[in-house]
């Protein structure tokens, strides 16, 4: 007959272990559930963030179209870095020139009275989060959203930049062409404004393109 | 008054007793494999598998249902020596023992053999044929081609059963039977049928499925580390139901127990 004392004594060993192994596989569990919930979480806040963002431009556009608030606010205009940009050779939007002398957009802006705007020019942590995703993941929301957003600060060189960058992903979204279009003319390259968009209106048949081109070349 | 447990635990003596043997899906299978090929003109059949997966029962099996058909003949120990292995063939050629201080003539042994071709067939099952020497071997070989001696090896799923292959049995025709660890199922169907044929109907009704996935688990489906384990298991429970039968259930196996069976076999490491 066996020893049966030594024996359970290293059963009871042999079980401790084992509850050891299943008490740090449930530690361990809970710490990556945890983890996994912090992170969600916080995502959910950026995207809240940037969400909230988006509508109060939305809210500015509709300030800029009845034009009932004027403040005397000099815009703050940045220096854009220019940066090399790769273009196919069929597709009728050039970004050789969108990088203007940002003279022009001063002149322009010093002496004229700008309407009020909520966004707040000197805040762009959101933008600047949205063009860091989009260098990490290109996305056409990401990219129109921030051609809108530049447009609609009367940025127009970083607009058309925007806009360019969405029509390389799809060249077919409507909005893209009409902002690269009059963001161009707006910093004085008229000629290359019409070019394009004519183009655009012989591929599309677009009457907001149309009725732009209209404008434009009056 | 005897624990039952010391009847039961005996049910598991690890044996090749012909009383023991219990017919599962695949040592059925297995037989009828190995009785078809015996009838084919084979020269050599090959038996192989790892230690403890029912080679030398299914021999003794064979050995027994067929020896009023043929002459089969079971060598269970291998021969100490080419010497004795010899003798033991000699008698059975000739039903005689050989004379005191002779020995046998290989090649007349050989002549002999050729002369039995179409007149007898032998039958030799030799179990445990990794313990035998090279030589001894290629002279098996040499006996099998006279077609009058057909040899059943059974060999262990060692590096010496692929030498045995290569090196002496690479051109000859035979057939190659592998027995394998049992499945869950057929473990515990072996379990209950070893309990169930000595009468322990309570004991074998006190295993239920979880133990027999434990048991399967521990023992990887080997009979003979099955047979050890279970041993092992109503040894511990002799031990508690002679002096602490407050610890045990009697109706159902506890897993405390198989647990420190499985410890004392080394099964799990403490």
């Amino acid at each position: 007959m066996y020893d049966i004392k030594s024996l359970e004594d290293n059963w009871n060993r042999y079980n401790k272990k084992k509850r050891r192994f299943w008490y740090l596989t449930i530690i361990s569990l809970l710490i990556l559930s945890a983890g996994t919930y912090f992170l969600y979480y916080e995502n959910l806040l950026l995207n809240k963030h940037i969400n909230t963002s988006d509508k109060i431009v939305k809210k500015s556009k509709d300030v800029n179209s009845t034009n009932d608030v004027s403040v005397g606010v000099k815009k703050v205009i940045k220096k854009v870095v220019a940066k090399p940009i790769e273009i196919s050779n069929d597709n009728p939007m050039d970004s050789s020139d969108i990088f203007v002398d940002e003279k022009i957009e001063e002149k322009k802006s010093v002496s004229k009275k700008i309407h009020f705007q909520i966004v707040d020019a000197d805040d762009p942590i959101a933008y600047k989060e949205v063009e860091h995703r989009f260098t990490v993941s290109p996305n056409i929301d990401d990219s129109i959203f921030l051609a809108n957003i530049y447009y609609n600060k009367k940025s127009y060189s970083k607009a058309a930049y925007w806009a360019l960058q969405t029509n390389k992903i799809d060249g077919s979204i409507e909005e893209s062409w009409l902002i690269f279009a009059d963001s161009k003319y707006k910093i004085g390259q008229k000629n290359e404004a019409i070019r394009v968009l004519s183009e655009y209106v012989n591929k599309s048949n677009s009457i907001k393109a149309k009725k732009l081109l209209i404008k434009l070349k009056q | 008054m005897k624990s039952r447990y010391n009847s039961a635990k005996n049910v598991f003596v690890d044996s090749v007793d012909i009383e023991d043997y219990i017919e599962l899906n695949t040592s059925i299978a297995a037989y009828k494999q190995l009785e078809y090929s015996i009838d084919k003109p084979l020269k050599m059949i090959l038996l192989f598998g790892k230690p403890g997966t029912g080679k030398s029962i299914l021999l003794t099996r064979i050995a027994d249902k067929l020896k009023y058909k043929k002459e089969i003949f079971y060598f269970d120990t291998p021969s100490i020596s080419e010497k004795e292995f010899f003798k033991k063939l000699f008698k059975i050629l000739t039903n005689k023992d050989l004379p005191k201080n002779t020995e046998v003539n290989f090649s007349t042994l050989v002549d002999f053999c050729k002369s039995l071709r179409g007149k007898r067939e032998i039958v030799i099952l030799l179990d445990e044929a990794q313990m035998y020497s090279v030589e001894m071997m290629e002279k098996i070989r040499l006996l099998s081609d006279t077609r009058a001696i057909k040899f059943i090896i059974s060999l262990h799923k060692t590096e010496d059963e692929d030498l045995v292959a290569k090196e002496h049995f690479q051109s000859r025709i035979w057939e190659v039977i592998e027995l394998k660890n049992a499945s869950r199922d057929d473990q515990a169907t072996y379990i209950h049928k070893k309990l169930l044929k000595k009468n322990f109907f309570e004991v074998a009704n006190s295993i239920k499925e979880k133990d027999m996935k434990l048991i399967h688990k521990l023992t990887k489906g080997n009979f003979r580390e099955c047979n050890k384990l279970m041993f092992t298991i109503f040894e511990i429970y002799e031990y508690y139901d002679e002096n602490e039968p407050k610890k045990i259930s009697y109706d159902k196996l506890s897993k405390r127990v198989i647990e420190m069976a499985a410890i004392k076999l080394g099964y799990i490491d403490v």
